[in-house]
């Protein structure tokens, strides 16, 4: 009884990961891919990322990611700290056809159009349509293809009605964090035009949750440029409050 | 009090009052040169001359403090140093001089003058009732999804004075309660004291002659314009602000949703015009002999129900789309006209003072799409059913004062279509931008291309030019519209 009340509080006190999510023996490619978009919202999270675009400068971007499910909706807020002509922005995420951006300067929140899913965020080799995903399994059926110890490798093609931005995806899942090590994204044209990697600190403990530390984007067709998203502050299961992810909250700015 | 606030939110620390404190801003570097020089009318008489434009430096200041989750302070300070001396320069059509002795040369306010704009100092206070929010203070509230032309975003003043800035509003004083519930929003601001709209330093231009008689009614228009030379007479004009009463403080709601993944919105704005509008002229004839017409401008009250509404357009590529308009209920504005002696009044066909502006309703309103083209090419194009200066149904009336029997009208609310496009290259790094407006009335147009480069650390360079296209007698050919000007800029934020 003690235990069953009082480690969980002493957890959270303490920050500790929680547990990684679970998958039936033998799992199909779409429960390994839903077992990790369900695990990626299924708590509150915040992260501080540093973005070194390229060689990257003296003022990289510092963004504050927030996310939430509500409702069965997961939503996402996106706070720019640096650099200082961009600090204050917010982008609120509600889906990929709803996303909001908070402009300071006018004082102003504008919805942004789906169209702008291509663009990059800040020059960067991430664009708009990565902070709008926030399920692969919204958009993607997906196969095993290769299971290794370590590893299941899965390959998702777009559904149909659906019109991601890349129409295949290669994905490396890890057997013990469940979470993506590497990502590849194909075009229209099957062509390998990304590739996204992320690199993970081990949760204390058995079954804990792994944690992200720095994930990169390797853009292919643009002579293998480099973004390195840098974190450098996560906090897991700390409750955010509803009202941070509506239109109203990103009008508050920072 | 500007000062005040921007000292106490500089000297904020945490280690005094657990108070959060974060601040910023930027130092910015605009010089401007006006590259062809614009005459009144079809006249050689010079009205902006070529030479340096502007030569500001800017240094802005922006500071937030926060007391806990539920209370921010916000302040947000320009200074800005003009680059010219107000001593009067020689040859200069400018108008920065104004006439001075041998002891203001003593003075910097006369060397090197600058002048403080403070676009922001309030205080947020959060939940303060369930999903209720206030900010009280100095503030610009934008209401509208347009692209700069919003018709429903009349709550501050325009500051037109520099058209490179354009769309740029003056703060003021207000009140302001957001309550939300979800993405359902209520908005509503109550601002005691109008303040007019900051006008472009060529506005004076346009009382070069009575050319522009604004009298709706053609037989009272032709009467004056028989009777009175249009050219040759110096025009003063003098505003007259609305009392500064409880009754001539101004108001808004609006009112925020989603339907169907389309956002819409319904608005209320009472107040007033911030352009001034001729309510009365005296003509009368100088101790120099010279017929002199002193104008009172005043500024009109308005109603505006306004609606907006943006979305994507899935089947098409997903482009983005918005619509906003307004129907504007305008008080009626006379201008009373009293003759030089030897004549009599002039008045409309009741036997009053002729009418300048009707109150009749009238609408306006900006239809916009853009879209992305290939990841780096951005697109933006909108419609525009009235112009952010136009005010009131009825006609715009243009002479020229060479050839004052002809008359030149057109709508008061004109047609107008803005479009540009952003291409950017080196990550990003590299943005060359081209905008343009088009009158469909007068086939007058401004033309706005941009190189801006963010190569260095938290630094932008930018070279363009603002081109204005058209006769002296078309929106943008107007000397008082401003001079094409070659520019560049230097930006450094932190």
């Amino acid at each position: 009884m003690f235990r069953a009340l009082v480690l969980p509080l002493v957890a959270l006190l303490f920050g500790d990961p929680p547990e990684i999510a679970t998958l039936p023996p033998n799992p199909t490619g779409q429960q390994i891919v839903d077992a990790v978009d369900m695990d990626m919202f299924a708590r509150d999270e915040r992260y501080k990322v540093r973005l070194k675009i390229g060689d990257g400068t003296s003022v990289d971007p510092v963004l504050d990611v927030y996310q939430k499910t509500l409702g069965g909706i997961e939503k996402r807020l996106v706070r720019f700290a640096s650099p200082p002509d961009l600090r204050g922005m917010g982008i609120l995420v509600e889906n990929r056809e709803t996303m909001y951006v908070y402009l300071p300067g006018f004082d102003k929140v504008r919805r942004v159009g789906m169209h702008a899913r291509t663009q990059n965020v800040m020059g960067s080799d991430f664009n708009y349509d990565d902070l709008g995903v926030l399920r692969y399994s919204h958009d993607y059926d997906a196969t095993l293809m290769q299971t290794t110890p370590a590893e299941f490798i899965v390959e998702m093609t777009s559904k149909p009605g659906r019109d991601p931005i890349y129409v295949k995806l290669k994905a490396w899942v890890s057997r013990k964090c469940m979470q993506y090590t590497k990502i590849e994204y194909y075009d229209a044209h099957g062509m390998h035009v990304r590739t996204h990697l992320r690199e993970y600190r081990e949760g204390k403990g058995a079954g804990k949750r792994c944690l992200i530390t720095k994930t990169s984007m390797i853009a292919h067709n643009r002579g293998n440029h480099l973004t390195v998203a840098e974190i450098l502050e996560v906090k897991i299961g700390e409750k955010l409050p509803e009202d941070l992810f509506t239109v109203r909250s990103l009008a508050r700015g920072n | 009090v500007a000062i005040k606030v921007l000292a106490l939110l500089l000297i904020a620390s945490p280690a005094y009052a657990q108070i959060d404190f974060s601040w910023g801003g930027y130092i910015y570097d605009d010089v401007r040169f006006i590259v062809a020089q614009k005459n009144f009318d079809q006249s050689s008489q010079v009205a902006v001359d070529r030479g340096f434009d502007r030569n500001e430096t800017r240094l802005r200041l922006t500071g937030t403090a926060r007391a806990g989750d539920n209370v921010k302070a916000f302040g947000d300070f320009e200074f800005v140093w003009t680059g010219f001396s107000h001593a009067p320069y020689q040859a200069s059509a400018q108008g920065y001089g104004a006439p001075a002795t041998l002891a203001d040369l003593s003075s910097l306010t006369t060397i090197d003058p600058f002048y403080l704009v403070a676009y922001g100092a309030y205080l947020d206070l959060y939940h303060v009732l369930p999903g209720l929010d206030l900010r009280l203070g100095r503030q610009i509230v934008t209401w509208g999804v347009a692209d700069k032309f919003s018709p429903t975003n009349n709550l501050n003043s325009l500051d037109l004075e520099d058209p490179l800035r354009f769309g740029q509003a003056i703060a003021n004083d207000m009140v302001r309660a957001d309550w939300n519930h979800g993405d359902f929003i209520v908005s509503a601001a109550w601002v005691p004291v109008f303040r007019p709209a900051r006008l472009p330093r060529t506005a004076p231009l346009g009382l070069h002659s009575l050319a522009r008689i604004p009298y709706q009614e053609d037989d009272l228009r032709h009467l004056v314009a028989s009777l009175l030379p249009t050219s040759g007479i110096a025009v003063q004009a003098y505003p007259i602000l609305p009392p500064t009463d409880l009754a001539n403080s101004q108001g808004g709601v609006r009112i925020s949703g989603r339907l169907a993944n389309v956002d819409l919105a319904l608005s209320y704005y009472i107040g007033r015009h911030d352009l001034p509008v001729p309510v009365h002229t005296r003509v009368y004839v100088a101790a120099n002999n010279q017929l002199a017409a002193d104008t009172t401008v005043g500024f009109p009250r308005m109603q505006v129900a306004g609606f907006d509404a943006a979305g994507n357009f899935a089947v098409l590529a997903d482009m983005g789309w918005w619509l906003e308009t307004a129907v504007v209920f305008p008080q009626e504005m006379r201008m009373g006209l009293d003759p030089p002696p030897g004549f009599e009044q002039f008045l409309d066909k009741d036997g009053r003072a002729g009418i300048v502006i009707p109150d009749t309703p009238y609408l306006k309103a900006t239809a916009g799409i853009d879209h992305t083209i290939a990841r780096h090419l951005y697109v933006n194009v909108q419609y525009v059913h009235g112009f952010i200066d136009e005010f009131g149904s009825g006609r715009n009336i243009w002479r020229a004062s060479d050839s004052p029997s002809k008359e030149v009208t057109s709508p008061r609310e004109g047609n107008y279509v803005v479009a540009g496009a952003d291409y950017k290259f080196r990550d990003d790094r590299i943005l060359l931008r081209f905008f343009g407006v088009y009158d469909f009335d007068d086939s007058s147009a401004v033309l706005f291309p941009q190189i801006v480069a963010t190569t260095f650390a938290a630094t932008e360079l930018s070279l363009g030019a603002f081109v204005y296209v058209g006769d002296p007698t078309t929106k943008f050919g107007d000397p008082a519209a401003g001079a094409s000007q070659a520019f560049a800029r230097a930006k450094f934020s932190w």
